[in-house]
């Protein structure tokens, strides 16, 4: 069943897609120069950074990849989202201030800026730039993906076409607004998102009969059993890898850092890990709500087995939730792709127009104009990687997600509150991290070559989660190697680090 | 202090991790867990950096509570255990435990040292007085 045969939820999606070109069309008009298309004009509140920064982190990623991969992996998947209970405060203690500082002493747009101020290194600060711009294509792809699947649910266009049509609504979207469009969009998407959730949470227990009622069908059952219901699943290394790489390498993801840029004061930072921990755990409940109650229904013969996993939120919503809340859930997993995928376009297009011009000595003039050209050649191309890739839709977001923690995270975390770490140390870091990351990805899932062993990971063991702990292990032994000590930092970098 | 403890911490358990990752066994997911429940609170007192003192008891109240739910989660793996609030006793854990009890926890205690550790007013005006934007380069 598609979206047509309910009036409601194409009603609530059709009006939802007003709002946001509306939003666009004003953003539009309030995007004067680089400053506002790259860091919103840097003068964002408390509760719009909130949202846009959940709004950045929660997105197609979340909505319909989180109940599609526990479908599959069963609730060892929830280690994605279970580090949201320290995420924000780790953020907040360890890079967030000084980020948002070195903003108030350098023009620094991007998380590149961030490297060259902090290392004074342009090959630093370069390799983070093809680190944003590799993990965009993948984390856009995700993206495009999910548009797909639910312009799919609602109109029947097939994966491809609603791909397609995701392609062009997110350009013309984001060429106009930057991302001034993309922050007042997670406004409306994250306040959407917060009621619909909890809804969905409500409706999920009750069809299900109540959380008593799914566990033991679910314990009973024969095609999931009570491996679904263990947290550590049938490959522990899976799960913990889930909890190392998505807790610890949210501090390298550039959506989310990026926003720190933008908040009009530093001292806001104070209530930031309330307010964004608080509405992300309301925004998993969606998550938990459909992933535990659709295999449920699955294995007590109430819902179809499902030929894609990354059918469980689709499905559930035409099938059991009221056509309202359906409705008001897909426009919000409209707008959290379309917001998300915004953000994206931008800091890829910030990363190809502004840092690596810089980091080969050649910076661009009218940034704003080639950045514009930019977001369509990386819209594109992530949307060809998508397709290409052909798997669930967490999986290549996880796949990104590990791209930025691997090849950032230790470059900002230790980097910006350790002055030894020195410019040679951050660069084989974020090297090292990148091309692990990369390679073990592509040499797990090429087929060009049968005869080549997989790679030598135990089983299980998550790609970006040994290119994490691999990128963290090179970066304090070239710093011990490479470090006399004498740090090298400008006087304006090491008072923010002293902060 | 802290920050010398912290740094030592995350020197020596990246490699760990990393090793755990490609031996795979049963000693090595146990490694994984433990030292992976500690990484983001080591970070954490890293980043705290002048005052992590303030936040001493916070955190290693913290890293106890960590520590004991991922041990719970080992132990109870693959074993029928009993159940709490609907679900089996470990997923009732990975949810409540990990996922929603620490959340008011971590985030008011950094509201709460955030004068101490965060950023202070006149530390944010002598900053602005001292450098201003551009001034530095860049």
């Amino acid at each position: 069943m598609t979206g047509l045969a309910q009036p409601a939820v194409i009603a609530s999606s059709l009006a939802y897609l007003a709002v946001v070109l509306a939003i666009g069309v004003w953003a539009a008009r309030r995007t004067h120069d680089a400053r506002d298309f790259f860091i919103a004009g840097q003068g964002i509140g408390l509760v719009v950074t909130t949202l846009a920064t959940m709004s950045a982190a929660f997105s197609g990623f979340l909505f319909l990849g989180g109940p599609g991969l526990t479908y599959r992996l069963g609730v060892s998947s929830f280690f994605i989202s279970v580090p949201v209970s320290f995420t924000a405060g780790l953020l907040c203690w360890t890079v967030a201030k000084r980020l948002r500082l070195l903003a108030e002493v350098r023009e620094i747009y991007t998380v590149p800026d961030a490297v060259l101020a902090r290392f004074r290194s342009r090959r630093a600060s370069g390799l983070a730039a093809v680190a944003v711009i590799a993990g965009t294509v993948g984390y856009l792809g995700a993206q495009l993906q999910a548009l797909g699947l639910v312009l799919d649910s609602i109109f029947g266009t097939g994966l491809a076409a609603g791909m397609a049509v995701g392609v062009v609504v997110v350009l013309a979207y984001a060429v106009a607004g930057g991302m001034v469009a993309g922050v007042y969009t997670d406004v409306v998407q994250g306040a959407l998102m917060i009621a619909a959730a909890l809804g969905v949470f409500y409706y999920a227990l009750e069809s299900g009969g109540g959380l008593g009622a799914i566990g033991r069908t679910l314990a009973e059952s024969s095609d999931f059993g009570p491996g679904f219901l263990d947290p550590l699943g049938a490959a522990p290394l899976t799960a913990l890898g889930f909890y190392f790489v998505f807790g610890v390498g949210v501090l390298g993801q550039p959506q989310m850092l990026h926003k720190f840029y933008m908040l009009d004061d530093p001292r806001k930072l104070k209530w930031f890990p309330l307010a964004l921990s608080s509405s992300q755990a309301l925004v998993v409940l969606l998550w938990i709500g459909i992933g535990l109650a659709v295999p449920a229904l699955v294995a007590s013969g109430r819902l179809a087995p499902l030929a894609s996993p990354d059918d469980a939120a689709p499905a559930f919503l035409l099938g059991f939730a009221p056509p309202l809340l359906a409705g008001i859930v897909f426009a919000g997993v409209l707008a959290a792709i379309m917001s998300t995928a915004d953000s994206f376009v931008n800091i890829a297009a910030a990363a190809l127009v502004h840092d690596l011009p810089k980091a080969f000595g050649r910076p661009v003039r009218r940034e704003l104009a080639r950045g514009r050209w930019a977001v369509v050649g990386v819209t594109v191309a992530s949307a060809l990687f998508a397709f290409l890739y052909g798997d669930l839709i967490a999986l290549l977001g996880t796949f990104a997600y590990g791209t930025f923690a691997a090849a950032l995270a230790p470059a900002f975390a230790v980097g910006l509150n350790w002055r030894r770490v020195t410019p040679a140390a951050a660069t084989a870091s974020i090297a090292v991290g990148l091309a692990l990351n990369l390679g073990l990805e592509l040499w797990g899932r090429q087929a060009w070559f049968p005869a080549l062993p997989k790679p030598p990971l135990a089983a299980g063991a998550l790609p970006s989660a040994v290119a994490l702990a691999a990128s963290f292990t090179v970066l304090f032994v070239v710093t011990w190697w490479t470090s006399k000590g004498d740090d090298d930092v400008d006087a304006d970098v090491a008072a923010v680090m002293e902060m | 202090m802290a920050t010398k403890i912290s740094l030592w911490f995350l020197a020596i358990a990246s490699p760990a991790i990393l090793l755990a990752l490609l031996l795979g066994t049963r000693t090595s997911e146990w490694a994984f867990a433990v030292l992976a429940a500690a990484f983001p609170l080591a970070l954490i007192a890293l980043g705290a950096g002048r005052d992590a003192g303030a936040l001493k008891v916070g955190l290693v109240a913290l890293l106890v509570f960590y520590e004991a739910c991922f041990l719970g989660l080992l132990t109870l793996h693959g074993r029928d255990a009993p159940w709490l609030f609907g679900l089996p006793l470990a997923t009732t854990l990975q949810l409540v435990g990990l996922f929603l009890a620490p959340i008011p926890a971590v985030a008011l205690l950094y509201a709460w040292t955030f004068e101490r550790h965060g950023l202070r007013r006149r530390d944010l005006e002598e900053l602005r007085a001292r450098f201003g934007r551009g001034e530095g380069g860049g």
